[in-house]
């Protein structure tokens, strides 16, 4: 009780010192043990003199990283495009199709059991027919990005807006809410935890279908790019485009966290260590 | 049982075959020529045409995707134990090993690639990878969420922490556990396939690419079938395990984070 009572009065008074401190008590085992692993990285690849071309030390893809960043930020700029564009697509068609497929029989009957079906497939199999149907260019990856992003933007939908418990939709019914009211101020609140699971699986699958399109056919981008740099032995410039690659993606992992935070403050996921 | 299931999925078989018919007229009737979308009847018969060959690929690219899943659980469950059990790991390792999960793990293939050259072994390696953090990641979630009034019930009767883990631990862990195991499955596939993409001269992953390369979308199709038929085996031996480890019945079975997640990685 009383420590509860000295972190609270330091809350108030110095907000910056405080969040120092919590992050001390939370935060400092982890990140001693990612720098522990850096160095003890650096160290063994100085001491075996592991040649640059099979793994580079941190600091060499560091200094490639700063070199190269120019022209790593033109590819960037291109798969992030594919990345966010295909996304933004995937939720706009996916979400409301979601909300169709639940309050219809015949559609839970077809098109939830096909995508269920096929989310369980390797959707990513498609992607050398869409780079042949939709070419080199940036249609082709928006496209892949969308499919890999789509299906699980879908089902987990589907499965949020026809998973409200039975006292919920009793309740709502006694008090003699329409089926509109029901739908705004129940049954979509209800869902969002869910549906933001699928738009979380979709982003983080976001960057891969774009990496994974650029391999198969493509002339730019980080995935166009780390595939050149392999091919060079560069694994210095591999590896620096790997973590913008990675950036990319915590980009719009985030951006859809952001955005569930604000849309469900109440539940319980974002109750605790955010 | 036959006839009741009939009943329930009747409108799924219906516009199943509905879809499947309308596919076929459409493409007959305007004369879409293969490259852009091939006919049902023509991916069926190209899957006997090539069935020899693609039985051969999928004997090898099933080979990547199982190996590459079983080295995972053989690695991923152990280490999972010793995370959860051990407080020192839990505080250091696994905060690292949960922000490794955002990174894209696949774009590291081309360099596997490199590394251990166009064979079997970078195949295994992307597959295990791939398989390998959904399996660690759900089971220390397994392990670690035992409901306090379980453990303090175990330890009320006086069994010794062996007891209560075989017991109590394990059992209520195994739910969570094989959530771990159907994404691993999912997954096995996928990376199996993007590694025969990468640098590859035999396998499903490989024949796909070689087949929409030469325009021929009823084949492609006829080896995606094949991949997923693959992909589903794995799945339900994974259910079929499911099955017999936790026979006690659904409803009682404790729910599950991230039940209805569906994603790649």
């Amino acid at each position: 009780m009383e420590t509860i009572e000295i972190k609270n009065h330091q809350d108030k008074k110095h907000g910056i010192t405080s969040f120092f401190y919590k992050w001390m008590r939370e935060a400092y085992l982890p990140t001693l043990t990612m720098i522990f692993f850096f160095v003890l990285w650096e160290v063994l690849i100085r001491l075996l003199e592991v040649p640059r071309y099979i793994l580079p030390a941190p600091l060499a893809i560091f200094k490639e990283f700063g070199k190269n960043f120019p022209l790593i930020w033109s590819h960037t700029l291109v798969t992030a495009n594919e990345t966010f564009i295909g996304f933004a697509i995937a939720v706009v068609v996916g979400v409301p199709l979601s909300i169709c497929v639940a309050f219809s029989e015949t559609l839970r009957r077809t098109v939830y059991v096909g995508s269920v079906a096929l989310g369980m497939v390797p959707t990513i199999a498609f992607a050398p027919l869409f780079v042949v149907w939709f070419g080199f260019a940036f249609a082709s990856k928006m496209v892949v990005v969308f499919w890999v992003c789509f299906f699980p933007i879908l089902i987990n939908g589907i499965f949020g807006f026809i998973s409200l418990s039975d006292e919920l939709k009793y309740f709502s019914q006694s008090t003699g809410a329409n089926q509109i009211t029901t739908f705004w101020k129940i049954r979509l609140p209800a869902a969002l935890p869910q549906v933001f699971l699928g738009l979380k699986g979709g982003a983080i699958n976001a960057t891969i279908g774009a990496t994974i399109a650029e391999w198969i056919g493509g002339s730019a981008g980080l995935g166009y790019y780390i595939q050149v740099a392999t091919g060079d032995f560069n694994m210095r410039l591999a590896l620096a485009s790997i973590i913008m690659l990675t950036l990319v993606g915590l980009l719009l992992y985030f951006l859809v966290v952001l955005v569930e935070i604000k849309l469900i403050p109440w539940h319980e996921s974002q109750r605790d260590n955010v | 049982m036959k006839r009741k299931w009939l009943t329930g999925n009747r409108i799924t078989i219906f516009y199943g075959t509905l879809l499947i018919i309308i596919w076929e007229c459409w493409l007959r009737l305007f004369e879409i020529p293969v490259y852009l979308l091939p006919k049902p009847s023509g991916i069926v018969v190209k899957f006997i045409q090539h069935f020899p060959l693609i039985l051969e690929y999928t004997w090898i690219t099933g080979i990547e995707s199982f190996g590459g899943f079983f080295v995972s659980i053989a690695l991923g469950i152990p280490l999972s134990l010793f995370i959860a059990f051990s407080d020192f790991l839990r505080k250091t390792l696994y905060p690292s090993i949960v922000a490794l999960q955002l990174v894209p793990k696949i774009a590291l293939a081309p360099l596997f690639v490199t590394w251990f050259g166009f064979g079997m072994m970078p195949k295994f390696i992307i597959v295990f990878l791939l398989c390998f953090f959904p399996i660690l990641l759900n089971a220390i979630l397994g392990f670690t969420s035992l409901r306090q009034e379980l453990q303090n019930f175990a330890l009320s009767t006086g069994a010794d922490p062996l007891t209560v883990f075989w017991k109590v631990r394990l059992p209520a862990a195994l739910p969570q556990i094989f959530v771990g195991f159907k994404w691993a499955a999912v997954n096995a596939t996928v990376g199996a396939t993007i590694g025969e993409w990468i640098g590859g001269d035999a396998g499903l992953g490989y024949y796909i690419q070689i087949a929409s390369g030469d325009m021929k979308m009823d084949l492609a199709f006829a080896i995606i079938v094949m991949l997923a038929f693959l992909g589903l085996v794995l799945y339900f031996l994974v259910v079929v395990f499911e099955k017999i480890l936790t026979p006690w019945h659904v409803s009682q079975r404790s729910s599950v984070h991230g039940g209805g997640m569906v994603g790649m990685q």
